[in-house]
């Protein structure tokens, strides 16, 4: 056989799974530095988003027990697109197995996924400055000197983790600086996505203190600079944090935001400049609904389900330009939805053909056909109350940096 | 016979082949030699053997029947065979220079399948031996046929992705210049993959 020109090569080596390009890494030297070159995990990761090869949906289940004990399964795309019975297969080299609570999936991108645990450490709080660091262990631990107190409290375990190279890099504790009162409920959520104005991976957690006032704060992790910072707020506004899903789209976080009068709006963080924007509403058929703010294959997707009973789905379309606007994607009128109650509406990914979109409602997984616009028969149930998150994740080479294996 | 211009085309094997200038025009690298005036002569296509550049326009002659929404139970190239002195590949070959079109032997599983879309026809038509599909991709590129190196690159991948390291280093010819223990550290690094 004689050598193929570099070019086809190159086609045919963007194919492959990314199981068969880490074997074939010890082909030789060459192969060695193409198969880990920049260009070509680029490549790589758009003839993955093209083809929808290998795309699974990750789904975290917690079993309500003494511990809420969670396990982490995976659902091959094609399987959900074929007829037989969905057999969920389950992760066993989750990076954070080891860790007794529940495992949240907060974001994917380009092959990533943001996962969260929790784990018990203890911490200094120091009740001037309100900042909260740890954990503290044998080296570090600090006498208390009256200003900061030492408390064992549960803190959040973040990591990335790309489940096709098994590789994952936990991040660095990000302390909080609101806290005024050491028992005051806090709660936060995580975005993951990708930062094109400096090529970076970026996780925002936006921290909320429950307090006679709602104190939060903005935090960003960078991957390359493996480092957290603070970043600015935007004036007069709190997060709803209950409305939102991975809502990572077009470089920017967006969260559900009310002002002082109880007025509602969507913002925008911009993952790299760090900047806010508004952006408008849909035109809501009611104003009695509960929302759910989501992406989906790029789009910023609003889920509303009313209490009339109907569903819509928006979309947004244009994303930044000047022609930004929401229409309606999807609509389920209250007696096409099953006979469970069903607070939750999400767009997952469209099919191979793109002619139908999954669905997740509630526990269940269901194809809607953009054709007849309409439901088709359940195509996975899970059991109630217990899938806690699921999100779809294709395969790709992109590097979580020199941090080694899952564990 | 329809009053559609044609394309004459000629192999490195020297055979020659008359076909519709939209099917001809699957080719980017054709298009362009016809928009630059080259389409009223004869083109030749020194990279590609007349084996395969029979089983390309059979392809680009499917893909534009599809397109034009024509359904067609069969798709026969016509050929005009001159320039027999060379070594034919197909010895049933009509060498009647009169005869203006020749059916030519094809493979029966091809023709008999009634596919029910593009899909399963492009499936069937890249399901050949590897030196084949190899050979395609070669001529594709060359022809700049996208739908058809797309189509070979993932049916090329598709069998190579379970196969050895050195099975796969027999298939693209490559010396293996690690050392042993190179090879084993970068084996270790993804030990997972080798199961």
């Amino acid at each position: 056989m004689s050598i193929l020109p570099d070019d086809i090569r190159y086609e045919i080596l963007s194919r492959l799974p990314v199981k068969t390009l880490l074997r074939l890494r010890v082909t030789s030297r060459f192969w060695l530095t193409l198969i880990g070159s920049p260009n070509f995990i680029k490549s790589h990761l758009k003839q993955s988003v093209k083809t929808k090869n290998n795309l699974n949906l990750f789904l975290s289940y917690v079993t309500p027990d003494l511990f809420d004990f969670s396990r982490l399964f995976r659902l091959d795309l094609d399987s959900v697109e074929g007829d037989g019975i969905l057999q969920p297969v389950e992760i066993d080299d989750n990076p954070l197995r080891h860790h007794l609570y529940k495992n949240r999936i907060w974001g994917t991108c380009d092959g990533l996924l943001c996962l969260s645990n929790i784990k018990q450490a203890t911490l200094s709080w120091n009740q001037s400055t309100r900042i909260t660091v740890g954990p503290l262990n044998h080296s570090n631990i600090r006498q208390n000197d009256g200003s900061n107190i030492r408390v064992v409290d549960y803190i959040d375990i973040v990591v990335l983790w790309n489940p096709s190279t098994k590789k994952s890099i936990e991040l660095p504790f990000a302390s909080l600086e609101i806290k005024d009162e050491l028992d005051l409920p806090q709660y936060c959520t995580y975005g993951f996505g990708y930062d094109n104005t400096n090529d970076d991976y970026k996780v925002v957690r936006v921290a909320v203190v429950l307090d006679v006032v709602i104190n939060y704060e903005v935090k960003v992790y960078s991957l390359r600079s493996n480092s957290w910072h603070t970043a600015d707020k935007f004036p007069n506004q709190y997060p709803n944090l209950n409305r939102i899903g991975n809502s990572v789209v077009g470089g920017s976080m967006h969260w559900m935001s009310i002002d002082v009068n109880s007025n509602s709006s969507i913002l925008a963080f911009d993952l790299g400049l760090e900047t806010y924007r508004v952006i408008q509403q849909p035109e809501y058929r009611d104003c009695e609904f509960s929302s759910y703010l989501a992406s989906f294959e790029g789009c910023l997707s609003l889920s509303c389900h009313y209490y009339s009973g109907n569903v819509d789905v928006w979309l947004l379309n244009q994303y930044g330009g000047e022609n930004e606007s929401w229409s309606r994607f999807i609509t389920l009128a209250e007696q096409n939805i099953p006979d469970i109650i069903n607070y939750f509406f999400r767009c997952i990914v469209y099919s191979k053909n793109g002619k139908k979109v999954l669905l997740e409602m509630g526990a269940d997984l269901v194809w809607y056909n953009l054709e007849t616009r309409s439901l088709e028969d359940v195509r996975f149930h899970s059991e109630e109350d217990s899938l806690e998150d699921m999100e779809s994740c294709l395969e790709s080479l992109v590097s979580v940096g020199t941090v080694a294996e899952a564990g | 016979m329809s009053s559609k211009k044609m394309i004459t085309l000629k192999s490195s094997d020297g055979r020659i082949f008359e076909v519709e200038e939209a099917v001809a025009q699957e080719s980017q690298t054709i298009k362009h030699m016809i928009e630059d005036g080259y389409g009223n002569s004869v083109i030749p296509l020194p990279n590609v053997t007349g084996r395969i550049l029979y089983k390309i326009i059979e392809f680009c002659t499917k893909h534009v029947a599809v397109e034009e929404d024509i359904k067609q139970k069969s798709v026969e190239p016509t050929v005009v065979v001159e320039d027999v002195k060379q070594k034919s590949v197909e010895p049933t070959v009509v060498e009647d220079v009169k005869q203006k079109s020749v059916e030519l032997p094809v493979d029966d599983d091809a023709w008999d399948a009634e596919p029910s879309d593009i899909d399963e026809w492009d499936a069937q038509f890249i399901d050949v031996d590897e030196s084949t599909m190899f050979e395609l991709i070669v001529a594709s590129n060359y022809l700049n046929i996208k739908r058809l190196m797309d189509l070979s690159a993932q049916a090329i991948a598709d069998m190579m992705k379970d196969k050895t390291v050195e099975e796969i280093r027999k298939i693209f010819n490559i010396q293996n210049d690690f050392t042993p223990e190179e090879e084993m550290k970068i084996r270790n690094e993804n030990s997972w993959a080798y199961e």
